[in-house]
This record gives C-alpha cells, sequence and structure tokens, in this order.
C-alpha cells in the first residue's frame, strides 16, 4: 500500500470497512512506521471532536416535535377518511336539494297530444253493436234451421242478408 | 446504534405498531439532529427541517427498500438542507461559513451543560466545543456533510458515498481534506481534545 491508500485504509478500518487482509497490512505498517501510528491517533482525536462539540452545543429538540411526527404518522388514514365522508356528504346534499331545483323548471310539453278512447275490455258492457248482431241473429234463427251460436253464422255472414231478406219477402 | 434495531422496529411498524414508529424516531433523534444542525447552525431551522424529513420518510416508507434506515434518513435531510438553501436569499449559502450561535441570536441557556462537570469544567469545555464548532463550520459544505455522517451517525464510507452520489474514494478523500483542516485549526487545542478523548 501506498501512503495515500494507508491513510484511506486507516478511515476505512476505524469505521469497520477495511478487509481482514488490508486490516493485517494496516498493522504492519503501523508498527514500521511511527509518523503513520501518530496520524492514526490524530485522526480518531479529531473524528471524536464532532461529537464532543454536539454534546455540549446542540440543542435538544423539542418534544413537540416527536408528537407532531407521530401524528403525522396518523393523518393519512383520517386524510382518506375524512375525503370519503366530505363527498358522501356533497353526494347527499345534492340528492336533497335537486328536486328543489327541477322544481322550478318549466314542465316540457308533449311531443304528441292525441285524445284515446278507452277500449271496451268487458264485453258484458251494453254495445249497440253487438246488441243488433243478436238481433239479427235471432231473427235468422227463427228464419233458417240454424240455432243461435252455430259457427255457421259467423262463417256466413254474407248471407245474412241474403237470409233476412228473403224471409222478409216471404212474409 | 443498530441498523438491525431499526429495521426490526420498521417492519414493526409496517405491521401496524405505531409504537414502534415512536421508538425509531427516539433512537434515531440524536444522530439525525446534530446533522441537520451541523448543517444550518441554527435551531430553530434544524426543528423544522428535522421535522420535514420525518414527515416526507413516513410518505415515503412504502417505497423505503434499503436496509439502512438511518443513512436514508440523512439522504432525505441533505436534499431538504440543499432545498432550502436555494430557497433562502441569493447571498445566503451553506458554502458559507456560518454564524456562531452569539450571532445567530441563540444565547448560551439553550445548550446544556454537561450534568457531571463542574461549572469552570463546563465554560472550558463550552469554549472548547465553541471553537470545534466554528472549525467545523469553516469546512466546505461537501466535507462537512461528509464529516458529521461519519462522526454523528457512524455511517460507512459506502453509505456515504452513495448519499452524495460519488464513488467511495471521493467520500474518503473528502473526509482526509477535512480531518487535514481541522489538524490545521484546531491545532492549539489538540492537547484539550487528546485529553478530553482520554476521559470520555
Amino acid at each position: 500500500m501506498n501512503h495515500r491508500e494507508l491513510e484511506n485504509a486507516l478511515l476505512l478500518r476505524d469505521s469497520g470497512e477495511l478487509s481482514e487482509t488490508d486490516c493485517l497490512l494496516l498493522e504492519e505498517a503501523l508498527e514500521k512506521d511511527p509518523a503513520l501510528a501518530a496520524l492514526a491517533e490524530e485522526n480518531q482525536i479529531l473524528q471524536a471532536a464532532g461529537p464532543l462539540s454536539s454534546t455540549l452545543m446542540v440543542p435538544p429538540l423539542p418534544e413537540l416535535n416527536r408528537e407532531r411526527i407521530l401524528h403525522a404518522a396518523e393523518k393519512p388514514k383520517n386524510k382518506y377518511l375524512s375525503r370519503l365522508l366530505a363527498v358522501a356528504a356533497l353526494l347527499v346534499l345534492g340528492l336533497g336539494i335537486l328536486p328543489h331545483f327541477t322544481r322550478h323548471l318549466p314542465p316540457s310539453q308533449p311531443l304528441i297530444t292525441a285524445q284515446i278512447d278507452p277500449i271496451r275490455s268487458d264485453l258484458q258492457t251494453e254495445d249497440p253493436l253487438l246488441d243488433r248482431l243478436d238481433d239479427l241473429e235471432y231473427e235468422l234463427s227463427l228464419w233458417s234451421n240454424l240455432e243461435m251460436g252455430d259457427p255457421a253464422f259467423l262463417e256466413n255472414e254474407s248471407d245474412w242478408a241474403k237470409i233476412l231478406l228473403s224471409a222478409e219477402d216471404t212474409i | 446504534m443498530e441498523e438491525h434495531n431499526l429495521e426490526t422496529l420498521l417492519q414493526h411498524y409496517r405491521e401496524g405498531d405505531q409504537a414502534a414508529l415512536g421508538r425509531i424516531v427516539d433512537q434515531t433523534r440524536v444522530p439525525l439532529y446534530r446533522f441537520i444542525y451541523g448543517l444550518v447552525r441554527d435551531p430553530h431551522v434544524a426543528e423544522d427541517v428535522f421535522q420535514d424529513v420525518w414527515i416526507r420518510a413516513i410518505k415515503g416508507l412504502h417505497r423505503y427498500q434499503s436496509d439502512r434506515l438511518l443513512a436514508w434518513l440523512f439522504r432525505i435531510a441533505r436534499n431538504r438542507v440543499i432545498d432550502l438553501s436555494r430557497k433562502r436569499k441569493p447571498d445566503y449559502s451553506l458554502q458559507q461559513p456560518v454564524a456562531s450561535p452569539e450571532q445567530s441570536g441563540s444565547t448560551l441557556e439553550t445548550f446544556i451543560p454537561h450534568k457531571d462537570r463542574g461549572p469552570g469544567q463546563h465554560t472550558q469545555n463550552h469554549e472548547l466545543a465553541l471553537r470545534i464548532q466554528d472549525a467545523v463550520d469553516k469546512l466546505p459544505l461537501e466535507q462537512r456533510e461528509v464529516y458529521l455522517m461519519r462522526t454523528e451517525a457512524d455511517l460507512p464510507f459506502k453509505v456515504i458515498a452513495q448519499t452524495q452520489n460519488v464513488s467511495i474514494n471521493t467520500a474518503l478523500a473528502r473526509m482526509q481534506y477535512a480531518l487535514r483542516s481541522l489538524r490545521e485549526l484546531l491545532a492549539d487545542d489538540y492537547e484539550a481534545l487528546l485529553t478530553q478523548s482520554r476521559t470520555s
């Protein structure tokens, strides 16, 4: 090792980074070179001076900072929860006041206006047309050999008039 | 300080043990705060930076993958101090020698004397400590950083080099230059330092 390498080896030995092989080489050099040994002692004294000064000169850290740090570590959970609650509150508020705004909106005009008559769904209700057909069927049954309700009445609708007319002519 | 213990505490914290974080803060408080104070030399600024460093560290803990928690904290602190110096007035620079405690407004009452020493010894030690601090303050920033990381946190040079983004040889060279400067600046106090190192 040259002188510079030996000086670096002194620092690395103090920091615990010197290999065993290099430690042996350094020890041999220290035994042979008193100046190097003096330098090693000076390095250790000068490195110890820093903490010595800090012990006396560095003011203590207030306890308050420690509490702030620990509180900051808890903050992320509360932050997300508070944001979630804020969003939920906004949604509820929005849904609550939305009808108030929609009430003041003008009603939309229907596109198509139509009057639709209700379709008769109950065949039992009075229907003049059906009553008339029943009368005709009755008349036909009087003057023909067909009974009331015979399907031939429906099948031969076009002949109803002929049957009735021929019957009336007969009368 | 045992890094293994810090890593164990960190693992506990990640598993939900909030008390483990408090213990981590307590164990790293002294070296980290001393490092920051050594750079800024203002107790109020150092307190703010210390708190800021930890808040950033807590936010970034999910990305921390190394096994050197203290070195990681020092890196955050270093970057934070550099950012702070850039935001300050143009004539303020970390490269300039910092003011002495008296000039910065701090009083002697700010500092706690060693409880086992008498008043006379306390004054003598206090003056020596002032001279040491003044000498360290005269170091260029990069050398001061290496010196503080090595002496306050006992960080190995490999980690110091990573923190400063330089090679290990550069970190060693900076330490050599720092010690050489301190040797000259504290030449008159060498005997007192020798006595202190033998009694402590």
